[in-house]
């Protein structure tokens, strides 16, 4: 366990020798930044051992950063179940990816920075899961969304990419105003950084509740920015300008959950506070439902996935809200790696197809690469919540949990969220595999060569063993939300099951008919309901709205007083006085007439002044 | 050794003069010979400032490098009359970092003015008499050479920039360069005639018939003559830090000097006025300085939040950095105004990682200036596909004006929020959002200037040459320096600050 | 007696005058600058700490008297040295110009040592009769008759309300000794109406002498017109003279009754440079500029003499501050008079080369003949009171020397005054720097002005940073002038 600061070390170190000296390394020096997480996620297994072996929390290291007066502020790492399960995620996801780049990347001008980044982005991200105090870990949290910037704007010669990586720079970094004043408003509270204690002392009762609410609301501001909720959400789609491995690690996997973690890690605090849930759990549900919503209708097969990913955070949130940690973090890691699984796919499929995403150009490669289809569906249906695939395991605990502490209504809106993130996994998988190909693009695709489709198969695996880990196997091992959160032995609510699982059925069945079947035509339904479909399409009108915002209102802002203070305060106050002072000059110069009569009244009157203000005042 | 420590500051300070000298006597023709020994008596001035700031690191407190030289007597009913004026310098935790700032500001300045045509003479010899100025500022511990220094530190700015600088155009509001400087002038001596009367008002308070700033900071001041007269002093020193309103200068000034001239203006002068507030204005007039506070504060904030949304609306790249140094010398003058040890702390790390960043955003717009001759953000794109290495330095100082985490600016920013939220948590709130306004304007200005397709107009640029990135590099390593291994800038600061502390309760 | 000598030295001039020929013209300032040197370095040698009082108090040889002496000295000398070249290009009887001069140089030494009424105003006439001459002596020139028209009609004018005050004192006091008329004002206590008369009507005689507001009108004009050299001399040498007939007469005569005159004084210290300052601003002339700018330095010597004297309530003074003050009011003589020679023979230079002397002829001068740029510049800088120049040094020891007598308001609004003085100041370094001249043709510069030029530099960057060998010599000067303390004392004691 003292390894665990290994972790992220070995890949910043990666990240200094790809991104100084790759030029001189073979293949750029991809392989270092490779060998840096692979090492990693060695390492990963001995702590998880370790923390077994030992079973309690740890703190593996720490050491003073700034010490002004009194006041430390230190860095350390802590090693949980929480961040152990972070771990193990993280690295693992990172590899494939960063293997599975090795051949998408291929023939990049800048193939040795790519890797660069990542292991710098890998660095932060597990530095995040570690840290064991606000301020390390909002630290660690900025590194990470530079990552997600260089990595987004990656391809940055294109207007598009440069315009999104600004917008998810900007958008996480409004969303982070508030959580910075939210750590320093519970670091002027409790005096320290350090999670735990501030978590203690809030348990204690030692914090004001007034403090409590307001740092808990503006900490899961900071979250909300990351994953994507609503309002926040707009920066993720546009974020699929990145390369599709990127999509597929840091807006699928790791980066977009960092807000769930740091949720999760700060829920003992939050629970103190029912309105804080409860404003949680009715954020992520809106996410949830109305990301789905607009993943119905997008053409761009990424886009698909991302609003898909929104909604999927909005249900971990959801949970979370609903008091179920273990079940959040436990879909995160389901939908994580189903989701990595999912992005690779659509990566694969559009480097046979040279970068084609739009789905309507697609159709019938189930023919051409099977790997792909196959890995894509058992994908999918996890995500739609098929059994017995992970996903459908982890969104039964989190129903579980609605189910538990929230109201019917919760329950009842979950479930429709949950037709339609079957409803529009199906779409997808209906339009793109089966059927004639649309394109002779879609004619001609092939599989992808060895090194892609490998981890393809390796998440393909894991998205559907994982969901077993739900079940208590053994006698000591109780079930994930157990090991996780000590919530006791896994007792399902069997009828909950079967209403999800029918749910998903209809969802799917629907797909089926609606774009395979094509006995219900979906042009039929958009002119049936043209205003919806229009909404749907333009995603609400909130980017639209978002940049009006900017354009008309901030900017415009921005531009009236910079005229403010080069027309008024320059050049009115400014340049005014000092004319004023010139014009008195001016003034007086008329007073030298040039004719000496006038200087010698001048001098006589000067002496009367004299002697008159001798003789009122003095005298 | 001893005796060399004792002369240290005033080889440093003098040292620029001898460099002017020695220029001033070269002929003008030799110009490549003038920029060697230019560059020699930087790099000589720039190492030993590393030295006294080391060695003050190494064992850091109190007032260290003192001396003390007899100018004149002033014949009076007076205690110390015959110690009158005389020049004492030393250097504590607060000028110690300054001073080193100062030297590598200026060596990376002299490597900039490399490729200066016109004069380069006349050029190096005023730029070296500015300098000398700036060292003695913070290494005086003498009220009369604290103000000698300070106004030998404006001189040469306005022939620095009226015959150097460069002029611009908005259409209806045109800036010629003889304008800006003879504003920024103006506006500085207006500054150092209220700190003036202040000092004189110090000083006859006091009645010691001298100047020394230790002997006048121990006498202790009615409350009614501290609250009156510590706003000419804060006022005055905030002019030069361009407090808000009286910052107009800053901008025109730094947009119409060269290069060099505006890293050491924005780098290094500014931050001689909020030095100027801790070690006079606070320093003498603490319980003037409490009275005062909030309206400092108050200012600052006003600073920052409209210093960053005037910059968000410039066409002009060098008008962006301009305004954007204006927001974060608010956050300086917040942070020194709480007078809270973090504060105080953050306010001084952020002179010092502000003076270099600021450095290194004048020297790439310089860059980018000189290459393309325009600094229209709306005519320039895509530039990082010809000028890679420049579109990387400028986001790199642009992530730290941002206040990114691993950089020197967040280390300061992050203190004085802290320092703030002990004192106005509102205020701190709005220099947080500040911060955010800082990341827009920067991040569009990347967008727009260096990302997206480039015109062919500017695909024949190039990118910058050797000492501009040997300048930068100096800088940027500054940075990171600051921005991951803090705490021995910390440990130096701190001991000057909580010094100060002392003094405040 | 140097005064003898150098009038000697003057009819030396004029007879050589006789048996030179044309060409060899250039013997006569030869002559004159080393008889000058020779007769400082004489005086210096027998007159250092002698202290009588000659013809019963009529003339002083003190140390103050010496310092001035030495001053008008060096000042002639220099004034010859800048004149040398100008006359030969622009003048005729270079003769009866140093003769004169030279005669004005002993008038000069002579105010400042007399110690009595008349002989001060003898000696001023003697000096004004000899300006007035040196004025109009371009005799070509429209201009330069017009300003010593103005001059003479004004200046006589100023004199008979001087001798008219100076009747008054003699009238109501019967003596015209400095030293007794303290004493008896002392003694009177408080001042009678026709007393105070005399008072105004001198301090208004003297405000023309050191063109005080309202008594300035005539400076610009005669200024304008006189000779590039003689405006120097007017601006400099005269006003120092008046100053030192001014702190003399006040610290020894009228100090009991510095209540009263310490109102108007500081009430035309004040208009004095904030006219003088602000009229500058719209100058287009060289030399009208500097006319209102010396009007506007001379307002803060009138400040510092108001503030001689701290008046405690109940009309008790003290001077236990003067020294201050006087040290600060002669340290800014000192600093102001070379600055200004600096700047006067710059312009010299100038209209020798290109005929050109408004501020627009000033154009690329520092590209055309860098060193009369760069001590042109430095002399703007120091007379705006910025360091490394001696105006700094000088000007914050005024300054604060007011302050400390209790004036810190009025300090400040000369600081404002002086603020507003540095931006006529740097439009000229603009012009010289900035601005792009016609012709970019160098200018050719004799060997003489260069060294005089060079000398000046040295000196004023020597009294900016180094003040202390020459503060010694004004500190014993006012040590001289103060030591008449008692009289402030018994003064103190017997008013109510």
């Amino acid at each position: 366990m003292q390894l665990a600061w290994l972790i992220p070390a070995l890949s910043a170190l990666a990240f200094v020798v790809v991104a100084f000296l790759g030029r001189y390394l073979p293949k750029r020096g991809a392989f270092v930044s490779i060998l840096a997480i692979l090492a990693g996620f060695v390492i990963f297994w001995f702590v998880l051992a370790d923390l077994l072996g030992s079973g309690l929390d740890h703190k593996a290291y720490s050491f003073n950063w700034i010490t002004v007066g009194e006041t430390n502020i230190t860095w350390g790492m802590m090693v949980d179940k929480l961040s152990v399960v972070m771990l193990g995620l993280v690295t693992f996801i990172a590899f494939l990816v960063q293997v599975y780049s090795l051949e998408y990347m291929r023939g990049d001008p800048r193939y040795g920075w790519y890797f660069a980044v990542h292991a710098l982005f890998a660095a932060a991200m597990l530095a995040l899961v570690l840290a064991d105090n606000l301020l390390f870990l909002y630290f660690a949290w900025e590194i990470v969304g530079l990552g997600s910037y260089l990595l987004i704007g990656f391809w940055w010669e294109r207007k598009s990419a440069a315009e999104a990586a600004k917008k998810a720079f900007i958008t996480t970094r409004i969303a982070d105003v508030g959580l910075l004043i939210g750590i320093i408003l519970l670091f002027k509270a409790t005096g320290t950084f350090e999670i735990s204690t501030i978590i203690e002392m809030a348990q204690a009762g030692e914090i004001g509740m007034g403090t409590i609410t307001a740092s808990a609301l503006l900490i899961f501001m900071g979250a909300m920015g990351k994953s994507a909720q609503f309002p926040f959400h707009v920066w993720l789609p546009d974020a699929m300008e990145g390369p599709t491995p990127v999509s597929a690690l840091i807006h699928a996997a790791t980066m977009v959950v960092a807000g769930v973690y740091l949720t999760a890690r700060m829920l003992p605090m939050f629970e103190l506070v029912p309105s804080v849930m409860m404003t949680i759990s009715v954020v992520g549900l809106i996410t949830f439902i109305f990301a789905g919503t607009m993943a119905l209708v997008m053409t761009d097969i990424k886009r698909v996935l991302a609003y898909s990913t929104i909604s999927h955070l909005g249900l971990m949130m959801l949970s979370l809200g609903a008091f179920g940690m273990a079940a959040a973090i436990f879909h995160l890691v389901a939908h994580g790696v189903s989701k990595a699984m999912l992005f690779l796919g659509a990566g694969s499929i559009m480097h046979s197809m040279n970068n084609e995403t739009d789905v309507w150009k697609m159709g019938g490669l189930r023919g051409g690469m099977r790997i792909t289809t196959l890995t894509f569906v058992i994908g999918a249906a996890s995500l739609a919540g098929i059994i017995p695939l992970s996903g459908f395991f982890s969104k039964d605990e989190v129903l579980l949990a609605v189910l538990h502490h929230r109201s019917f209504v919760f329950l009842a809106l979950t479930l429709a969220g949950v037709v339609l993130s079957a409803l529009y996994m199906a779409r997808v998988v209906f339009i793109v595999f089966p059927g004639a190909p649309r394109t002779d693009d879609a004619e001609h695709a092939h599989e992808s060569p060895k090194l892609m489709t490998f981890p393809l198969i390796l998440l393909a695996f894991f998205s559907v063993t994982v969901g077993f880990l739900a079940i208590g196997w053994t006698a000591d091992y109780a079930g994930f939300a157990d090991f996780l959160d000590n919530e006791g032995r896994f007792h399902p609510e069997y009828w909950l099951m079967a209403v999800s699982l029918s749910l998903a059925g209809v969802g799917v069945g629907l797909g089926w008919l609606i774009y395979h079947k094509g006995t219900i035509s979906h042009h039929a339904i958009a002119q049936k309901f043209p205003v919806v479909h229009k909404l749907l399409v333009n995603k609400y009108y909130i980017d639209e709205m978002y940049q009006w915002l900017i354009d008309r209102v901030i900017l415009a802002f921005g531009r009236v007083v910079a005229l403010f203070d080069r027309a008024i305060v320059n050049d009115r106050i400014v340049d005014g006085s000092a004319f004023a002072t010139r014009l008195t000059g001016v003034g007086l110069k008329f007073m030298q007439t040039g004719k000496f009569y006038n200087y010698g009244m001048a001098m006589g009157l000067g002496v009367v002044a004299l002697a008159v203000v001798w003789w009122l005042v003095l005298a | 050794m001893q005796l060399f420590d004792s002369y240290l500051l005033f080889i440093i300070i003098v040292l620029p003069m001898l460099g002017a000298g020695l220029i001033m006597a070269i002929p003008s023709e030799r110009a490549s010979l003038i920029r060697w020994v230019a560059s020699a008596f930087g790099l000589m001035v720039m190492l030993l400032t590393f030295y006294v700031f080391i060695a003050y690191y190494l064992d850091p407190g109190g007032y260290q490098f003192e001396r003390t030289w007899h100018w004149l007597a002033l014949p009076g009913p007076w205690t110390m009359g015959d110690l009158g004026i005389s020049l004492t310098l030393g250097v504590d935790g607060i000028a110690a970092p300054m001073v080193l700032l100062t030297g590598v500001v200026m060596f990376t300045g002299v490597l900039v003015s490399w490729n200066i045509k016109s004069w380069n003479k006349d050029f190096f010899i005023l730029y070296f008499l500015l300098l000398g100025g700036v060292f003695g500022v913070f290494a005086s511990m003498d009220l009369f050479f604290f103000f000698f220094f300070y106004e030998l530190s404006v001189l040469p700015m306005y022939l620095l920039i009226g015959v150097w600088g460069s002029s611009s155009d908005f259409g209806r509001f045109k800036r010629p360069k003889e304008y800006g400087a003879m504003k920024l002038m103006l506006f500085l001596v207006a500054g150092s005639v209220l700190i003036w009367v202040g000092m004189m008002a110090i000083f006859v308070e006091a009645g010691l018939g001298t100047f020394d700033i230790r002997a006048l900071a121990a006498v202790d001041y009615s409350r009614n003559f501290q609250i009156i007269f510590f706003p000419f002093l804060a006022l005055g020193f905030g002019i030069l830090a361009g407090l808000w309103p009286f910052h107009t200068w800053s901008p025109d000034g730094h947009v119409a000097a060269p290069t060099a001239v505006s890293m050491v203006h924005a780098g290094v002068l500014m931050k001689l006025g909020a030095f100027g507030i801790i070690r006079i204005a606070i320093f003498i007039l603490p319980e003037g300085a409490q009275f005062w506070m909030p309206v400092l504060i108050g200012l600052g904030a006003v600073n920052v939040i409209y210093g960053a949304i005037s910059a968000m609306g410039q066409t002009d790249l060098k008008y962006v950095i301009g305004y954007s140094s204006v927001s974060h010398m608010g956050y300086v003058i917040m942070g020194i105004a709480t007078l809270h040890p973090l504060g105080l702390s953050g306010g001084v790390l952020q002179m010092f990682s502000h003076g270099i960043m600021t450095a290194l955003f004048f020297t790439v717009v310089g860059v980018v200036y000189q290459r393309t001759h325009t600094r229209d953000i709306m005519v320039l794109d895509g530039l990082a596909k010809r000028m890679g290495v420049t579109a990387v330095l400028f986001a790199f100082a642009g992530l730290t004006s941002l206040g990114l985490p691993g950089l020197s600016g967040f280390v300061a920013e992050l203190l004085i929020f802290m320092g703030l939220f002990q004192t106005y948590p509102l205020l701190g709130v709005l220099a947080v959002i500040g911060a955010a306004i800082t990341a827009v304007y920067i991040l569009r200005l990347l967008a727009k200037v260096f990302f997206g397709p480039i015109t062919e107009q500017w695909d024949d640029q190039t990118d910058l040459g050797k000492l501009e990135g040997a300048a930068s590099v100096v800088l940027a390593g500054f940075v990171l320096l600051v921005g991951l291994f803090p705490f021995p800038f910390l440990k130096v600061i701190n001991t000057g600050v909580f010094e100060l502390m002392a003094v405040l309760t | 007696m140097p005064e003898f000598l150098v009038t000697g030295l003057a009819f030396l001039v004029l007879t050589l005058d006789l048996f030179t020929g044309r060409e060899r013209k250039s013997l006569l300032p030869a002559v004159a600058v080393v008889g000058l040197i020779a007769i400082l370095a004489f005086s210096l040698f027998y007159l250092w700490d002698t202290d009588e009082v000659l013809y019963g108090g009529l003339l002083r040889i003190d140390g103050y008297a010496l310092f001035f002496k030495a001053f008008f000295l060096v000042l002639g000398g220099f004034v010859v040295l800048i004149s040398h070249d100008y006359v030969k290009r622009n003048l005729e009887y270079p003769g009866e110009f140093y003769g004169i001069l030279l005669f004005t140089v002993a008038a000069m030494m002579l105010m400042a040592a007399s110690g009595e009424l008349l002989t001060a105003y003898i000696s001023l006439e003697l000096l004004s009769f000899g300006l007035y001459v040196l004025v109009a002596y371009d005799r070509y020139k429209a201009k330069s008759n017009e300003g010593g028209a103005k001059y003479i009609l004004l200046g006589a004018f100023s004199s008979a309300l001087l001798l008219y005050g100076i009747s008054q004192i003699y009238g109501l006091l019967g003596t015209t000794r400095f030293d007794e008329i303290g004493a008896a004002l002392a003694s009177a206590g408080d001042l009678s109406p026709g007393l105070m008369l005399g008072v105004v009507l001198i301090i208004a005689g003297l405000g023309f002498k050191i063109a005080a507001v309202p008594f300035h009108m005539w400076a610009p004009d005669a200024y304008e017109g006189a000779p590039i050299p003689i405006t120097a001399y007017l601006a400099v040498g005269s006003k120092a003279a008046a100053i030192a007939l001014i702190l003399r007469l006040f610290t020894e005569a009228f100090l009991p009754v510095a209540g009263d005159w310490q109102l108007l004084l500081i009430i035309m210290a004040v208009a004095t440079m904030f006219v003088g300052n602000l009229v500058a601003l719209v100058q287009t002339n060289m030399k009208r500029l500097l006319a209102y700018s010396s009007v506007g330095q001379v307002g803060y010597l009138v400040m510092g003499i108001a503030a001689i004297v701290v008046v405690k309530d109940g009309g008790v003074i003290s001077i236990e501050l003067s020294h201050l003050v006087t040290n600060g009011i002669m340290l800014h003589l000192v600093a102001y008079a070379i600055t200004n020679l600096a700047a006067f023979l710059c312009l010299a230079a100038i209209y020798n080369a290109t005929g050109r002397e408004d501020v627009a002829g000033m154009a690329g001068i520092a590209r055309r003949a860098p060193l009369v740029g760069l001590v042109m510049a430095v002399s703007m800088f120091s007379l705006a009171g910025l360091p490394i120049f001696a105006g700094f040094a000088s000007k914050f020891y005024l300054f604060n020397a007011v302050a400390a007598s209790g004036m810190l308001w009025l300090a400040g609004l000369a600081a404002v005054a002086s603020l507003i003085s540095l931006y006529y100041y740097l439009m000229i370094v603009r012009q010289m720097y900035v601005e792009t001249p016609e012709d970019p043709t160098p200018i050719f510069v004799p060997k003489m002005t260069t060294i005089v030029l060079a000398v000046l530099l040295v000196s004023i960057v020597l009294v900016g940073i180094y003040p202390a060998p020459l503060m010694e010599a004004i500190q014993h000067a006012s040590d001289v002038l103060l030591r008449s303390n008692s009289l402030a004392q018994n003064a103190a004691a017997v008013l109510p």
